[in-house]
């Protein structure tokens, strides 16, 4: 019952998203002429844009033809690459998804063992650290690259500046062609994961140190257990559920990082192909990212809550 | 005495293999090149955009080559002829060439390239071409015979890879050639040929085995690499991840001063010649169409301080319309007579009515470039608002840009870097001639037309007589120092810089890897 | 996130970002940096460019200010404008009736959802890059961050005696809500607007970095990319803004008691 709701929720949610972009495209200067047909007039492209997406038909219309378009998977066409946006995205999918997943999982896991050793005790060191990690989550994500591939890159020379392969391309085994990409994706996924580390270091502190206030956790330390244990053993595994699926939610905030990252790093993602489609007016290319990213991250959303629920029935109630 | 002939025998032996072996040596690998954008398409008859031409020019050829100097040396074409009255130009192709994809080569391509590609599409070519060639034969499949309406002397120079590219007539008839599949499959004459295109990726080519010209490429593969910063560019080239930059600023080649580079300063580039970064009046509008307000500005505008803070001195201060790279046409006095000097600059505008309102600001005005040239609308920002007008700048990306600036003519000023080309003929008649006013991409941008110019400029064109065109060009840059319906700024040189263990590009033109090898 | 007592440590973290902004506006050129007369370039940090000059030969403290003020009025205005939305949805949410609750939590949910930093690429795109737009696009956005925050505080004030008494004596809802709720909820709304007026910068910097901000006006992020152009020849030209993103957002971070973990 609970998994139908918040499908439901989710398809809501995925059609706000395109409703959202469809607003912005006929609200912007030009029209939606131009935001479906991008600013690449050829001469007689605009007619043909008018024709093929029926725009001088009236506004209803258009949008439900629109968000029709969108549920069968015809994301629009870009003009610029001469190509169907869905494939350009398509293309791009596992570059992206590379850096990340990964990414998720550092910040996942690096984020909450961080955490955990940043909580105070009575050594001064620890409360260095989360100093030190509030410091870390003002970086911007570009500076952080940067100071990464000067460390990495340029002075310690081990790790490689750009791209996702070495076009020298000596023929490699399958093991060296995984290192390969391992090491190009090195520096990518840490400066990505930087700013979500940080931010799950600090709710993972937050919430144990609120977890230890409970009853049950004083009631342990009560009965004799150490410091450390009452936090990995007790507290840690009842605030964990709730981090996690925060998250989750924190995965919006990835997708926009990948933006900048793969700018920097020369790597060809849907972040980039934003950016550029952006710079370079090609409107289509542009909402139908949105649109996939929007609707991406809502089926996740649904998905790790729908887990969240079945692990943790609290949550549920808590949310219904 | 036998045995001493022995050793000698030996050790000549020893030294003609190891010189036959370090000639062997210099085929082969792989060269890594970087470019800053992604070309989009690799169909460089439609297009005259840098990063396009930089790769694409490796597949193709035009039916001569052009050395440094600019001479015209044969390349699809082995000899060519010019007819007593200039009207008519024979070439003879080569025999035996084939396109890539096996299919011979025959004048019938060159025919349609010209005419449904170059003709239509191509900036420099239809603006500074078509207007003179009356028609082109075939008498047969190995000869082209171009019948023009008058003698052309910049003929040959407008023939070249960058200039009139020749593309396959069996992979491009019958479609629409800005939408044609040979744009992303192409298939082409040249030294290397085409392997894969991955979109702001990169794109790889390999060595034509079967190309024309015998012995050549020595190169197996090139690598072009898409990265967009250049920082990015330079970390990579000094780790060693990249084995030539394109084109890189005057200041990031300090940061190589350690490495062992080559380094090639041309007036040449892929996408042009002998460019001119020049600032474009719209005549059709009330402010910019007043000669006060434009004299003002070139009182205003510091060149020599642009030259150095945003060229790095790479290049130097326009002394003349059309740049000194074409010597014997170039006017070296005509703009001596205008220096910076912000006082005059101002009484100027006074006069031309804009006075200042309270906060001393005078006028808004929109300036439309290229986000590449940002740096310059940012200091020329500065120099404005010191006699009180406000530049409004619009990033815009080419295809947005030629809409704004030639089909709706929306602008108030734009920057444009004008490739004159290698003869006034190629890329100066297209910026000032009356009949180049149009939708056609970097033709007369300011609008202007002078009757007197259009004269000088059909003199100019008609003649072989490279002294009485001259004078004609004389003349003509007089009358623009005075009319001044552009400002001319910055002759720009490119820099690019390769490793020393590399040699042969040729990075003025799009063919720049012909004869690149590896020495070692 | 619960309410905390107005710590120590929040409130010099608030006086210094207004301290901040306000010597923005004061260093900043007025007339904007174009009014400045422009220096040698390259020229390091000296008594008479504290902070250097940069490639165009203008004064790096007076890029800095600049800067400044754009970065930080886009945050502002950002974060007033989810702050009034968020706090008008989560009172309403947490002091009305069960069925506002549901309804507006989950308006709140589906608004969650939204991509800020993509939306906002893409109304960089269709409307370039101007910065109001940036601002509206923020602040539509991330106000369900506030909501949801406002939305629990207010219903455990909800139950304190203060609040009752004054529904038992007969106050309108909105009336116990303005003159009683919202005045204990300041603390958690300032602690929320950090959040998003914390987003709000870096998001600005993103967005100016990869070349989609307004190019008519400076701001930390277009410092830091030009700077890097040239990053071993001119240290000061991206390390400064560097450093002020740092210290700004570091400054909010503090303000609204993220590191906070005293059990």
């Amino acid at each position: 019952m609970f998994l139908l709701r918040r499908l439901a929720f989710a398809a809501i949610a995925v059609w706000v998203a395109a409703s959202v972009t469809f607003l912005l495209a006929h609200l912007a200067p030009g029209g939606p002429v131009v935001a479906l047909g991008g600013e690449h007039g050829a001469p007689g492209q605009l007619e043909e844009v008018t024709r093929s997406y029926g725009l001088d038909r009236p506004l209803p219309v258009i949008y439900l033809d629109y968000i029709s378009r969108l549920a069968r998977g015809d994301l629009g066409f870009s003009y610029r690459a001469q190509l169907p946006v869905a494939s350009l995205i398509l293309e791009r999918m596992p570059v992206t998804l590379g850096i990340m997943i990964p990414a998720i999982l550092l910040a996942g896991c690096g984020g909450v063992v961080l955490g955990m050793a940043s909580l105070p005790t009575t050594t001064r060191p620890r409360r260095l650290i989360g100093a030190g990690l509030a410091g870390l989550h003002a970086l911007p994500s570009f500076v952080a690259a940067g100071v990464l591939v000067l460390v990495f890159s340029l002075w310690l020379g081990v790790l490689p500046v750009q791209g996702i392969s070495d076009p020298r391309g000596a023929p490699m085994t399958p093991g060296q062609e995984m290192i390969a990409w391992l090491r190009h994706l090195a520096l990518p996924v840490a400066a990505l994961a930087l700013h979500q580390i940080t931010f799950m270091a600090l709710l993972t502190r937050v919430r144990v140190a609120e977890e230890m206030t409970r009853p049950y956790a004083v009631a342990v330390r009560a009965k004799g257990a150490s410091l450390r244990r009452t936090r990995w053993r007790h507290a840690l595994p009842n605030a964990l559920l709730p981090i996690l699926t925060l998250l989750g939610a924190r995965l919006g905030a990835f997708v926009g990082g990948t933006m900048v990252i793969e700018t920097i790093f020369a790597l060809p993602g849907i972040g980039r192909l934003a950016v550029t489609s952006a710079i370079a007016r090609d409107h289509p290319t542009v909402i139908g990212i949105v649109v996939v990213a929007c609707a991406a991250v809502i089926l996740v959303n649904a998905i790790v809550d729908v887990l969240a629920m079945r692990l943790d029935p609290r949550i549920g109630a808590a949310r219904a | 005495m036998r045995r001493i002939c022995r050793w000698l025998g030996l050790a000549f032996c020893l030294v003609l293999g190891s010189a036959t072996a370090g000639q062997a040596q210099q085929r082969g690998g792989t060269a890594v090149i970087a470019v800053s954008g992604d070309p989009g398409h690799l169909n460089p008859a439609i297009s005259t955009a840098g990063p396009l031409h930089a790769v694409a020019g490796s597949l193709y050829n035009g039916l001569v080559g052009l050395d440094r100097d600019g001479n015209p040396v044969p390349d699809l074409a082995q000899a060519w002829v010019l007819s007593e009255d200039g009207l008519a130009a024979t070439f003879t192709l080569r025999a035996e060439m084939r396109w890539h994809d096996g299919v011979k080569f025959t004048a019938a391509d060159v025919k349609f390239s010209f005419e449904e590609a170059l003709f239509r599409f191509h900036a420099r070519a239809r603006a500074g071409l078509a207007p003179v060639v009356a028609a082109i034969d075939t008498p047969d499949a190995q000869t082209v015979v171009f019948r023009l309406r008058r003698p052309h002397p910049a003929l040959l120079r407008q023939l070249d890879v960058t200039e009139a590219p020749i593309i396959p007539r069996h992979v491009h008839a019958g479609q629409d050639l800005a939408r044609s599949s040979g744009n992303l499959q192409p298939v082409g004459t040249g030294p290397f040929r085409f392997e894969s295109y991955r979109r702001d990726d990169q794109i790889v080519l390999l060595r034509n085995a079967a190309y024309f010209k015998p012995g050549l490429p020595y190169l197996d593969r090139l690598v072009f690499r898409i990265i967009p910063d250049a920082n990015t560019q330079v970390n990579a080239f000094l780790r060693g991840e990249l084995d030539m930059l394109a084109r890189i600023s005057a200041s990031d080649v300090a940061r190589l001063a350690n490495a062992d580079i080559i380094r090639a300063d041309t007036r040449a580039a892929p996408g042009g010649a002998n460019c001119v970064m020049t600032l474009s009046f719209n005549l059709q509008r009330p402010v910019p169409g007043d000669a006060r307000v434009r004299r003002a500005f070139s009182h205003a505008i510091d060149r020599a301080q642009l030259l150095d803070r945003v060229a790095f001195g790479q290049g130097r201060v326009a002394q003349a319309p059309i740049a000194s790279g074409i010597a014997w046409a170039h006017l070296p006095e005509s703009l001596s007579g205008i220096t910076t000097d912000i006082a005059l600059a101002n009484r100027l505008l006074d006069e031309a009515g804009l006075a200042r309102n309270a906060e001393g600001r005078r006028t808004s005005l929109d300036l439309l470039l290229f986000p590449a040239f940002g740096r310059y609308a940012e200091l020329m920002r500065h120099h404005l608002a010191s006699v009180g007008i406000d530049l409004r700048v619009r990033l815009l990306d080419p295809a947005a840009f030629v809409q704004s600036v030639f089909n709706d003519r929306d602008f108030d000023l734009a920057l444009i870097s004008y490739c004159n080309g290698t003869d006034p003929e190629i890329g100066v008649r297209r910026m000032y001639h009356s009949q180049a006013i149009g939708k056609v991409p970097f033709s007369n941008a300011a609008g202007y037309a002078d009757g007197e110019v259009d004269r000088w400029f059909d003199a100019a064109g008609s003649t072989i007589d490279q002294e009485e065109r001259a004078r004609s060009y004389h003349a003509i840059q007089r009358k623009l120092a005075r009319d001044l319906p552009y400002w001319w700024l910055i002759e720009t040189d490119f820099t690019a810089v390769w490793r020393a263990d590399l040699d042969g590009f040729t990075p003025w033109s799009g063919q720049l890897a012909e004869h690149a090898k590896r020495l070692r | 996130m619960n309410a905390r007592n107005w710590s120590l440590s929040s409130r010099l973290a608030v006086a210094a970002l207004l301290a901040i902004f306000v010597m923005c506006s004061i260093l900043a050129p007025p007339g904007g940096l174009t009014a400045l007369p422009l220096g040698a370039p390259f020229e390091r940090p000296s008594l008479a460019h504290l902070l250097g000059t940069d490639d165009l030969g203008r004064d790096g403290l007076a890029a800095l200010a600049q800067g400044g003020r754009t970065s930080l009025q886009v945050a502002s205005i950002a974060t007033l404008l989810a702050l009034a939305l968020g706090t008008f949805v989560g009172l309403c949410a947490g002091l009305g009736p069960r069925w506002l609750d549901e309804t507006l939590m989950r308006i709140t949910d589906v608004v969650a959802s939204l991509l800020t930093l993509l939306i906002a690429i893409l109304v960089a795109a269709l409307f370039g890059g101007s910065l109001i737009g940036l601002a509206l696009v923020l602040g539509l956005t991330r106000w369900p961050v506030i909501a949801r925050i406002v939305r629990v505080e207010s219903m455990s004030l909800r139950e304190r005696e203060f609040v009752r008494a004054a529904i038992a004596l007969g106050g309108t809802p909105s009336r116990v809500a303005m003159r009683h709720v919202l005045p204990q909820l300041l603390p958690t709304m300032l602690s929320a607007s950090g959040i998003v007026f914390g987003g709000a910068i870096l998001a600005e910097a993103a967005l100016a970095f990869v070349g989609l901000g307004d190019p008519a006006l400076t701001s930390w992020g277009q410092l830091i990319a030009a700077g890097f152009t040239f990053v071993d020849r001119a240290w000061w030209s991206w390390a400064f803004p560097s450093a002020a993103i740092i210290i700004a957002s570091g400054l909010v971070a503090l303000a609204a008691d993220i590191t906070d973990a005293t059990p």
